[in-house]
């Protein structure tokens, strides 16, 4: 479970200080997904790297199963609750371009020390790359590598999965394709799921909406 | 393209550089390192060339003949030189020269230099004149002072104020005090100081002269005329003309054109893979001038302009420099040939904007050359040329397995078909090249080797090791850059460390008597000795010019009792040459003969020499039984036996074999009888650690350029690397996102970078190897005729090796601590 | 007469010793001949009582500061042509100078010139004291520079032989020869230079002359060989006194009147006072007589450009007490000597009264 409570944040913009996020407080239970969307600048990016303990907050509490995600955490546990707990998408896909596909697939696993190769492969199934798998990212195209990049995110079996922008670089087609993945893969892996998107389709595919505005968040439904 | 859009591109590329500073200065660095050392040798080289050709003696200039004395026992004197003017052989200018120690008042390092004594009054008038009136000798030098004229003072080049240290006054080994020195900027000036000839004479306490100079030229009617003019005990003799200067001092000016060349090659290889740098980085830029309309060869011709007006301001300021750090060398270069060769080498000037000119054009060539590959593959990126990769690189990879076969075969050929030190250096750079050409081909399979070979478990280890692959290609030009300059850094070393073992063993071996006596008047000496009750066993070495065919080759004595045959180390010979030797059948060459004149053992040779007691010249027809080693002589040289040579035959040089209980007692006693003129003598030891510390200082100049360009060459490996560790930026914010501590990364990044810079080392140590072995046995023959034993001392290559793996591997510590200090909010960025 | 020519000497002397003047000359002629009016120190003095005796002081005074022996002569050549010749070895000496091994505190230095009418030749040399290139004997008269040498047969001054050459273009080979006495120039030989002035003598020098040698010889030259044959004159002179302050050079005239009768005169140039004349008229029957400034009269009547320089070339010069009124001009008019000490000295005729050929001097132009 993924329970954020008064969370604000600032940046310094040039000589001023910008409040980013003010006061956000939302829950997502495990298993669930929750959909973020806002203008550009609301803060949806910045919510995600405080959830992912890329960055810290200035008030307020994130708490991932217990954990506390708060100024006291060090780097060691915020590196190691990325390594465990989370799973990643970026709007870049963002794959290790000497590495295979398996390999770029593995990467996580293997760290963590729970690499399951039937588990690979079903994810591999799951994502339709099957016949990718021994080549380099290099030679896939941008919904293939997104694909790569989904099972990367889930080999090593997160508790949570953030997908920030997972489709903004793909067409309509692969943008179905790979929003549908993710939202059926984490359900079917019990993987609680935050997505900031900009489209308003793939929001309504989650749990729950919650929109982003000024650094304020606001229920959709 | 009209010219305001010229000036916006120029000025865009301009901006850009702010945000480029480093590749950019990296490109300005290795110009100037490219330029300087360039001209530092081509300005040694030429200045040299102009006092060869100068005709130059001593303030002298046109001076081609001298008078001499054929044997010390008889030396030339003030009479012989007045009645050869009153003869009507007035163009003759008395000389006396002698070499000296001298030491300051409580000073323990006495310093070696040449007196120079002249008659300014012998001069030809207008040249007397000139000096007397306070004018240079040549056009532009400083007024000479009046060092002729009571209070007596000495002349020496501005060169040698630092080496004699104006404050101090300096003393002869007999006690006189030297009169002031005055410092000028002369081209006729050498390592030497001049003064007046009675001042000289009266330092020296002696009234023989060394020479008389000839002023002119002599036509061969003239030259007889002088000769039959001359009495019995002086000889008319020929200073090296300037060619015959350049000939023999060839070797060491190719050498160190050699070693320049090599600096400007590595340079620009640091030109090249810092420009591409600049290009990488400023590809968006060129990507939106094409955007906006913009071809690509106006981009290109841009770039072009750019580097070419770059390279010419950074070629006349390196020749600045360069001209700078070779008046800095000059003395010590000068030396060296003087040593070495026996030719004298005076501060002569070279114009800055001879070299200067060579230097720009060498650098804009260099430059336009340098960016022809970045340029490519800019026109590649631009185009948007894409091709399976994988593919590609095979394709394009086995081209360098062939060229390096191909450049294999061509140093082969080279080697095999030709003759001359400027092709051995040819086969030098084709063996380098090859090296290059297989390390960029084996060098990513070797990583992708281990790649392969780790289990995918080690999940770090893995990925640096795949990463290290496209890396290694990436810095394949700075990795080259770093191979030469290891190569050619254990090649000379290897070289060195031999030359200097087989000298150390050779002197050894051959110096067999406790004490080396020189004097060019030792009757004083061996007085003493026979008052003295010493038991000393005097070896003298005589020696004599003989003619073999058209050439001239030296007639040394050589004794043949045992203890004198176990000293002379053969490099070939008979079964037991020894008994045809002392029985007047054979002959010993040296090995620089043998080479010389294609002789090998059992070949006849004649010699035919003069002796000075006898008015017609006698045969020698001997078989050449050993060649023997001769490191370090110019000369063409054979040896007699001892008894071959009467006591008329000039010898300068003795061994003295002193027993070694009576050591201490002959020390004292020769504490006692100096200071004596003109003669020294030297302990074994002492003369074997001057030897040492002569041999170490004619290698300082290569020795430095070897750092130098191997510290270019490091640090533009460093810089790459750093680079292009900008450009995996998006890969290593991934991998820290994925929950890899910082430290982690930043280890496993170093570890990439120490491996490839292991595997480069080890791929160029067995290349420097070969290049010693080609310095050694074919440079060295075919520059001096002789070689010696290489060495493979694996220690000496160990530590080089260790040592420069180990010096960048700390010197990448620095960047990788402070990469491992950045938060990674910072690194975000790149994933987004 | 006082060949005063070279009493600029000493300046020579400071350039090649290390004795300069108190008042440092410039490096343009003028300088050079003004600088001369200095009195050098730590050399011996002339003295008026001094007696000359023969042949001793043929030979050399070293313990003065300057001397030379001088010969001109007026050639006619077989090829029909007139030349005037010029040699003159010079010493120096410098009191501060070192003693070496090697030379002496004495330096010497020698012109040789040839003017022929279309044809100039020239040549210096320069040498040290006890080296042995350079140097004058008496037993028998010997003046030489490397291999130009004055060689008479015996301890008197002639019969004597003249070789000499000029760099390889000219060698000459000369005989000299005389029946007639030497003549003492002044007072036995003490020859002032000046008048007194404020109670101070005059500089002056001890100089004798040799005015009536025959010459016959040849000179060859590298596409042919002249003989030549005329009248020499040899002076020898030394001192260590130099002119008086502000003069700036003096013209000088050696003039063969007849066979037996000659005239030396010179004139002095003083900056601020009168010029000041000095001479000596040797008579047909041998008598010498030294003239005066009163004794003498001359006028120039012509002046040309000469190496950039203004000069006196042609003169009316008479001496009414001996009856002497003559008119002179150069046998050509470039004879300038290019030497270190740079100065006029040629050949010239003159005719009135007499009718001959003499040499001219002209010094500080």
């Amino acid at each position: 479970m993924i329970s954020v409570s008064n969370l604000s944040k600032s940046i310094i913009d040039g000589a001023q200080t910008k409040s980013v996020l003010e006061d956000v407080s939302f829950v997502v239970e495990q298993g669930q997904s929750l959909s973020i969307t806002g203008e550009s600048g609301a803060g949806k990016s910045t919510l995600l790297h405080l959830i992912a303990a890329l960055d810290k907050p200035d008030d307020g509490i994130i708490s991932v199963n217990g954990l506390q995600l708060d100024k006291t955490l060090s780097d060691k546990q915020a590196d190691s609750y990325r390594k465990t707990l989370l799973g990643m998408v970026f709007q870049q896909f963002n794959l290790i371009d000497c590495l295979s596909v398996w390999d770029n697939i593995s990467f996580t696993a293997r760290i963590n020390g729970v690499y399951d190769q039937d588990y690979i492969q079903h994810l591999l199934e799951q994502l339709d790359i099957t016949r990718h798998q021994a080549k380099l990212p290099v030679e896939l195209s941008g919904g293939e590598q997104q694909r790569v990049s989904v099972a990367r995110a889930l080999a090593h079996r997160p508790k949570i999965l953030l997908a920030d922008e997972p489709t903004g670089n793909l067409d309509d087609k692969n943008s179905e394709l790979v929003s549908e993945l993710l939202f059926s893969l984490c359900a079917s892996t019990s993987t609680s799921f935050i997505i900031v998107t900009h489209s308003q389709e793939i929001a309504r595919k989650a749990n729950k909406h919650l929109h982003l505005s000024n650094g304020k968040l606001h229920a959709i439904d | 393209m009209q010219l305001t859009e010229w000036r916006s591109l120029l000025r865009l590329s301009w901006y850009s550089y702010k945000h480029a500073f480093f590749p950019l200065l990296f490109v300005l660095l290795a110009m100037l390192a490219a330029s300087s050392g360039f001209t530092t040798v081509l300005k040694i080289n030429q200045t040299a060339k102009n006092s060869y050709q100068s005709a130059n003696q001593y303030l002298v200039s046109g001076v081609y003949f001298r008078i001499e004395s054929r044997h010390s026992d008889q030396p030339l004197t003030k009479l012989d030189y007045a009645t050869l003017r009153r003869d009507g052989f007035t163009k003759l200018v008395p000389i006396l020269r002698s070499s000296q120690r001298i030491s300051q008042k409580d000073d323990a390092n006495p310093r070696r230099i040449e007196l120079v004594g002249i008659d300014i009054f012998a001069l030809p008038a207008s040249s007397f004149i000139q000096m007397s009136e306070g004018n240079g000798s040549s056009n532009n030098a400083d007024p000479i002072p009046p060092f002729w004229q009571s209070p007596f003072s000495l002349i020496a080049h501005e060169n040698l104020r630092d080496f004699l240290s104006t404050e101090s006054t300096w003393f002869l080994t007999n006690g006189n005090e030297l009169p002031q020195i005055h410092y000028i900027e002369t081209q006729e000036l050498a390592n030497e100081l001049i003064l007046d000839i009675g001042a000289l004479q009266s330092l020296l306490e002696v009234e023989h002269l060394t020479e008389l100079l000839v002023v002119g030229n002599l036509n061969k009617a003239e030259q007889s005329q002088l000769e039959a003019a001359l009495p019995a005990h002086l000889k008319l003799s020929s200073f090296r003309s300037g060619d015959d200067a350049q000939q023999l001092t060839g070797s060491f000016h190719l050498n160190l054109l050699a070693m320049g060349i090599l600096m400007f090659v590595v340079c620009m290889f640091v030109v090249m893979n810092a420009l591409h740098l600049l290009i990488q980085r400023r590809i968006n830029h060129f990507r939106i001038c094409r955007q906006l309309g913009i071809g690509r060869q106006q981009l290109f011709l841009s770039l072009a302009i750019e580097w070419i007006v770059v390279s010419i301001v950074m070629g006349l300021l390196g020749a600045l420099l360069g001209s700078f750090l070779a008046q800095q060398l000059t003395p010590s270069v000068n030396q060296t040939l003087q040593g070495l060769y026996g030719v004298r080498v005076t501060y002569s000037t070279a114009s800055y904007w001879q070299y200067a000119g060579i230097t720009v054009t060498a650098n804009v060539l260099g430059t336009l050359c340098a960016l022809s590959l970045p340029l490519s593959q800019l026109n590649a990126t631009l185009a948007k040329i894409r091709n399976s990769r994988g593919f590609v690189f095979r394709q394009q990879h086995h081209v360098w397995f062939i060229a390096a076969i191909l450049l294999a075969i061509g140093a082969y050929l080279v080697a095999v078909s030709t003759q001359g030190l400027f092709f051995g250096f040819v086969v030098v750079a084709l063996v380098l090249f090859c090296g290059c050409s297989l390390l960029i081909y084996f060098l990513p399979i070797l990583l992708k080797g281990l790649f392969k070979l780790v289990p995918k478990s080690k999940v770090m280890l893995s990925w640096s090791l795949a990463d290290s692959v496209g890396l290694s290609r990436s810095s394949k030009i700075a990795c080259c850059a770093f191979f030469i300059a290891i190569a050619t850094n254990v090649g000379m070393n290897l070289m060195i460390d031999s030359f200097r073992n087989a000298t150390e063993q050779w002197l050894q071996q051959r110096l067999t008597a406790n004490y080396y006596l020189y004097s060019e008047d030792p009757k004083e000496f061996f007085a003493a000795l026979s008052n003295s009750n010493l038991d000393v066993r005097v070896v003298p070495r005589q020696t004599l010019l003989a003619d073999f065919g058209d050439a001239k080759v030296r007639l040394n004595s050589y004794p043949t009792d045992e203890l004198y045959q176990d000293a002379l180390a053969f490099e070939h010979s008979q079964e037991s040459p020894w008994p045809g030797f002392v029985a007047g059948t054979h002959i010993f060459i040296s090995q620089q003969t043998a080479n010389h004149f294609d002789l090998s053992l059992g070949d006849k040779v004649i010699v035919s020499a003069t002796f000075p007691s006898q008015k017609k010249p006698k045969l020698f027809e001997r078989t050449v039984a050993a060649i023997y080693y001769d490191y370090g002589n110019t000369e063409k040289q054979m040896l007699l036996p001892q008894q071959v040579f009467d006591k008329s035959v000039e010898s300068r040089l003795y061994a003295l074999h002193v027993k070694p209980e009576d050591r201490e007692r002959f020390d004292n006693w020769y504490q006692s009888i100096i200071p004596l003129n003109n003669t020294n003598v030297v302990g074994i030891e002492q003369l074997l650690i001057t030897s040492m510390q002569t041999f170490d200082r004619t290698f300082i100049i290569t020795g430095s350029l070897n750092i130098v360009t191997l510290a270019v060459a490091a640090i533009s490996l460093i810089t790459s690397f750093l680079l292009i560790n900008q450009g995996s930026a998006a890969t290593h914010s991934l991998i820290r996102s994925l929950g890899i501590p910082n430290l982690k990364l930043s280890i496993w990044i170093l570890f990439q970078y120490s491996l490839i810079i292991l595997l480069s080392c080890l791929m160029a140590i067995p290349f420097g190897i070969i290049l010693s072995w080609l310095l050694i046995n074919f440079i060295n023959v075919q520059a001096f005729g002789w070689s010696y034993p290489m060495i493979l001392s694996s220690i000496s290559v160990f530590k080089l090796a260790s040592a420069s793996v180990g010096l960048l591997v700390i010197a990448m510590l620095i960047p990788t601590y402070i990469r491992a200090k950045k938060p990674i909010l910072k690194e975000l960025k790149w994933l987004s | 007469m006082a060949k005063l020519t070279h009493l600029p000497l000493l300046a020579l002397a400071s350039m090649l010793t290390a004795c300069k003047p108190a008042q440092v000359a410039d490096s343009s002629e003028n300088g050079v001949f003004k600088s001369v009016s200095q009195t050098s120190q730590g050399l011996k003095q002339t003295n008026k009582n001094y007696e000359m005796k023969f042949p001793l002081d043929h030979g050399a005074h070293p313990e003065f500061g300057i001397e030379w022996w001088y010969l001109t002569a007026n050639l006619v050549g077989s090829d029909g042509k007139d030349y005037g010749l010029q040699w003159t070895l010079f010493r120096i000496a410098n009191p501060e100078g070192k003693t070496t091994l090697w030379n002496n505190n004495q330096s010497f230095m020698a012109h040789s010139s040839v003017h022929g009418p279309e044809q100039s030749w020239f040549e210096q040399k320069f040498a040290r004291g006890n080296v042995g290139t350079s140097g004058v004997s008496i037993q028998p008269f010997n003046a030489f520079i490397d291999d130009w040498v004055f060689n008479a047969s015996s301890s008197s001054l002639i019969p004597a032989s003249l070789q000499f050459s000029i760099e390889s273009d000219l060698v000459a080979n000369l005989q000299l020869s005389t029946e007639k006495p030497l003549v003492l120039h002044g007072d036995n030989g003490y020859s002032e230079k000046f008048y007194a002035q404020d109670g101070v003598e005059s500089p002056a020098s001890y100089y004798y002359s040799q005015p009536y040698i025959e010459v016959s010889g040849q000179l060859a030259l590298p596409d042919k060989t002249i003989e030549v044959s005329g009248d020499a004159w040899f002076d020898h002179e030394w001192t260590s006194q130099v002119l008086p302050e502000n003069t700036s050079g003096w013209d000088w005239f050696a003039l063969h009147l007849s066979k037996n009768s000659k005239l030396m005169l010179a004139r002095v140039r003083h900056d601020t006072q009168a010029d000041h004349w000095i001479g000596t008229y040797i008579s047909d029957d041998g008598n010498v007589f030294p003239l005066t400034s009163s004794d003498i009269k001359a006028k120039v009547n012509k002046t040309e450009e000469v190496e950039g320089r203004n000069l006196p070339l042609n003169w009316s010069i008479s001496v009414e007490r001996f009856g002497v009124d003559l008119e002179t001009k150069p046998m050509k008019v470039n004879q300038w000597v290019p030497g270190l000490v740079a100065y006029y000295e040629g050949a010239i005729e003159f005719n009135g009264t007499h009718t001959g050929k003499g040499f001219m001097e002209l010094t500080g132009y």
